[in-house]
């Protein structure tokens, strides 16, 4: 840390600011163009993909290769034919690839000496524009796949608000959106929209990253004069609303400029620290993701395993499938340990729900009987599913399993 | 019936209750009753020494520049022990602790000692430094310190905090210019840099304030951090070696900030004494000692022209001279400590010790100061 990373960090904070609002400005300005709105916003579109990934590594290269990627997939998947199918799976397999280089440090290295653009790189965007188009090309696989218009798609693919941080629309979602006719409260929705997400991420999220956990907060306090139980506790509170406030709250900023601009995107958070348990959370918790997960691998995943000798113990293949699930959803935040174990740790806590509820029948009717008691129960099982959660970000922010360990033993005294 | 929004009403009322509320905290002025309050002491352990930060995110701490928040956070806020004999520690970094963690200082030193007074009372001393070279704002926060009932102060300094033409442009001292101007209207103090500009009324509404009020905010916010770690300043990996090829002229450092009277010679009467006399008078009214005390600096033997990088031979007898002269005439208790540590015990600058030199030099001048004690 030094003054030049401070300044720099604030600068970002700035440039940020800046970035939203100029989006802000031509998502309003957009619905006014009439027939050029279409080309306005995809032009927006790029020119933000490029601002953005400006800030990251200084490169035209990636922002362009977003653009040749949905181009390509596009083209892909015009017409139906065996042979594009085929190519379809190859395309998967690329895109699954890039995501690999990117995720790997060892990969990411090799790939950055190859294209000389320095030793590390990030693709901003491409995280949210992969499962774009995976997802369209599986649809295209399964003939499930909504036709849009080149522009249209290339829009899908890289519309502006959701390039960093979603949400991950469907095609066939985006497409409603974009042909919905224009709501006459729009700018009172979007403003309110936009202004709870910059609350969320400006000032409650910004506020309190100042007391929550990571890396060096808790490498200070196991090694300092005091690791208070209590304070790594409070570090832990801070670190899971931190969390929350800040993807809501860029959520939010993006569903707002998406209204302003004519287009609805999906919700991606609902109350998801006071649901009563995991599989409501994940349900409310970047719901898209969430469901992105569920219908390309869960699902398919399961099928799949139910054709293995596992299928002898169905309540083992659901463990499995869980876990890999949440495993790769864990993996997808970075190529680490820790996400591994986050993501184990979600997949487990899965499973035994599903165990609990599916032999809590009589409880449930016990405890549905009588009204103050029920109540009682909500609340624990709130407090309950949010502190299963919250545990769980001790994985999440810290990478080392060591420092996991400790955190662990200095959170329980 | 469908209510239709008009947003140039939405934004009218927006502006009007922006600005009412702006005019409330005008003529109100929470801050000032904000600042008294602090988590510290009554959520979470108090600070052990001013939060002064220069990278906030490792220290977990922010520059705050009222001082009644800086003392609302202290440990000398808290109730003093039936048997504490306390001992307030005020001076620039050297005295905060600069390069060094919280329990390095010499505050911290000193109570490691654990001493005891001949009455039996056990000795506490409390880090009032902060790393500003200016004796003004050591009279600020001796001000409010006597607050807190001390039964000893030990003000430590050096020339470079005397010079009168550079006494005010600093942060903390800026957001007191009132109490400031009050001083200077009882005292009138040899200030170059007075009068401080006035505060304007806008920076007495809520937009005006909104950074003093984010940084309140943020020192709050970081006492879970500070509670778990008791870290408040990082401790810079490698640290820029100590100048050790000096200028070969004998300009004072600050050559362009102290107007001497004659050229080449310090009377007293060119530096800030007149504060020093202030503090221990003011002391005194209460019935409170002060032992004031040349810190030790960074000594160039060999060198035939200077001591250090702030300081020629010349300008810095001439000091010394003064100093002791003055200490003399006023009956002051004085400790010339100049030349108490080895020249390798210096860090980064011509202050700031290592830390065990900071702690050999803590026991002798804690002995030392309480030694001049009835």
């Amino acid at each position: 840390m030094s003054y030049h990373d401070s300044d720099r960090s604030k600068a970002r904070q700035l440039m940020t600011l800046v970035l939203i609002g100029a989006m802000a400005l031509c998502a309003l300005i957009s619905p006014a163009l009439g027939a050029l709105r279409l080309p306005f916003l995809v032009l927006s579109s790029l020119i933000f993909l490029a601002l953005l990934q400006f800030d990251a590594s200084p490169t035209l290269w990636l922002p362009l290769a977003s653009l040749g990627l949905s181009i390509g997939v596009w083209l892909l998947t015009a017409r139906e034919s065996p042979a594009r199918r085929r190519m379809a799976l190859m395309a998967i397999f690329s895109i699954i690839g890039i995501f690999a280089v990117l995720k790997l440090p060892v990969l990411q290295a090799a790939s950055a000496d190859a294209l000389n653009i320095g030793q590390t790189f990030a693709w901003i965007g491409f995280s949210y524009l992969a499962f774009r188009l995976l997802h369209v090309l599986l649809d295209f696989r399964s003939g499930r796949l909504k036709q849009l218009s080149l522009p249209q798609f290339v829009l899908y693919a890289l519309f502006f608000p959701a390039i960093a941080a979603g949400p991950i629309a469907r095609v066939e979602q985006f497409a409603q959106a974009l042909a919905a006719a224009h709501d006459a409260e729009r700018l009172t929705h979007g403003a309110v929209r936009l202004m709870r997400g910059l609350f969320k991420k400006f000032v409650l999220a910004d506020s309190v990253a100042l007391m929550a956990l990571s890396p060096q907060l808790a490498s200070d306090a196991l090694t300092g004069t005091l690791s208070g139980t209590l304070t790594l506790w409070l570090a832990l509170y801070a670190y899971a609303f931190r969390l929350f406030w800040d993807f809501s709250g860029y959520t939010d900023i993006a569903i707002g400029i998406g209204i302003w601009a004519g287009i609805k995107l999906p919700e991606n958070f609902d109350a998801p620290y006071l649901k009563r348990n995991l599989q409501a959370f994940w349900n409310s918790w970047h719901m898209t993701l969430s469901a992105w997960f569920r219908v390309y691998f869960f699902m398919p995943a399961s099928r799949e395993l139910l054709r293995t000798p596992l299928k002898a113990w169905r309540e083992g293949v659901v463990l499995v499938a869980q876990l890999s699930t949440m495993i790769l959803i864990g993996l997808w935040h970075g190529a680490a340990l820790n996400f591994v174990l986050w993501g184990a740790w979600h997949g487990i806590g899965l499973w035994l729900f599903r165990q609990w509820s599916a032999r809590a029948a009589r409880w449930d009717a016990f405890v549905q009987a009588r009204p103050p008691l029920a109540r009682l129960i909500g609340v624990l099982s709130v407090l309950l599913t949010f502190h299963y959660v919250a545990l769980g970000w001790v994985f999440f922010a810290l990478p080392e399993p060591e420092l996991i360990g400790k955190v662990w033993r200095g959170l329980f005294g | 019936m469908k209510d239709t929004v008009h947003w140039w009403r939405v934004l009218l009322k927006a502006a009007a209750l922006f600005a009412l509320f702006n005019a409330l905290w005008f003529a109100t002025q929470p801050l000032t009753v904000l600042n008294k309050l602090s988590v510290y002491g009554a959520f979470f352990p108090p600070r052990e020494r001013f939060p002064f930060a220069e990278f906030p995110e490792a220290s977990y701490a922010v520059s705050v520049d009222s001082l009644d928040q800086l003392f609302a956070s202290h440990r000398i806020a808290q109730p003093k022990a039936a048997d504490e004999f306390r001992v307030a520690l005020l001076g620039d970094s050297a005295i905060w602790g600069y390069l060094l963690r919280a329990d390095q200082t010499q505050a911290a030193c000193i109570n490691a000692l654990d001493l005891r007074t001949s009455d039996g009372r056990r000795v506490r001393a409390y880090n009032l430094g902060y790393p500003t070279l200016t004796v003004i704002k050591d009279f600020l926060i001796l001000r409010r310190a006597l607050a807190h009932a001390p039964d000893l102060i030990i003000w430590s300094t050096s020339l470079a905090s005397l010079y009168p033409s550079d006494q005010l442009d600093f942060p903390l001292i800026l957001a007191q210019r009132e109490e400031v101007s009050a001083l200077q209207a009882q005292y009138a103090f040899k200030l170059d840099q007075y009068p401080l500009p006035s505060r304007s009324w806008q920076e007495r509404t809520f937009f005006g304030q909104r950074r003093a009020i984010a940084d309140w905010l943020r020192h709050q916010l970081y006492a879970p951090a500070w509670a778990s770690t008791r870290l408040d300043h990082v401790l810079l990996r490698f640290v820029a070696p100590h100048p050790v090829n000096l200028l070969p002229d004998d300009n004072v450092l600050s050559v362009n900030v102290l107007n001497l009277r004659q050229a080449g010679r310090i009377a007293p009467e060119d530096l800030n004494f007149d504060v020093l006399s202030a503090g221990v008078a003011l002391a005194a009214e209460r019935g409170i000692p002060t032992v004031l005390v040349n810190e030790p600096i960074y000594r160039d033997e060999a060198h035939p022209l200077r001591y250090n990088t702030y300081y020629p031979r010349w300008a810095y007898d001439d000091y010394r001279a003064a100093f002791a002269q003055l200490a003399q005439r006023q009956n002051w208790r004085y400790l010339d400590f100049w030349d108490a540590v080895p020249a390798d015990q210096f860090t980064d600058t011509d202050f700031h010790l290592t830390a065990d030199a900071n702690c050999a030099y803590a026991e002798r001048l804690i002995k030392a100061a309480l030694a001049q004690l009835p």
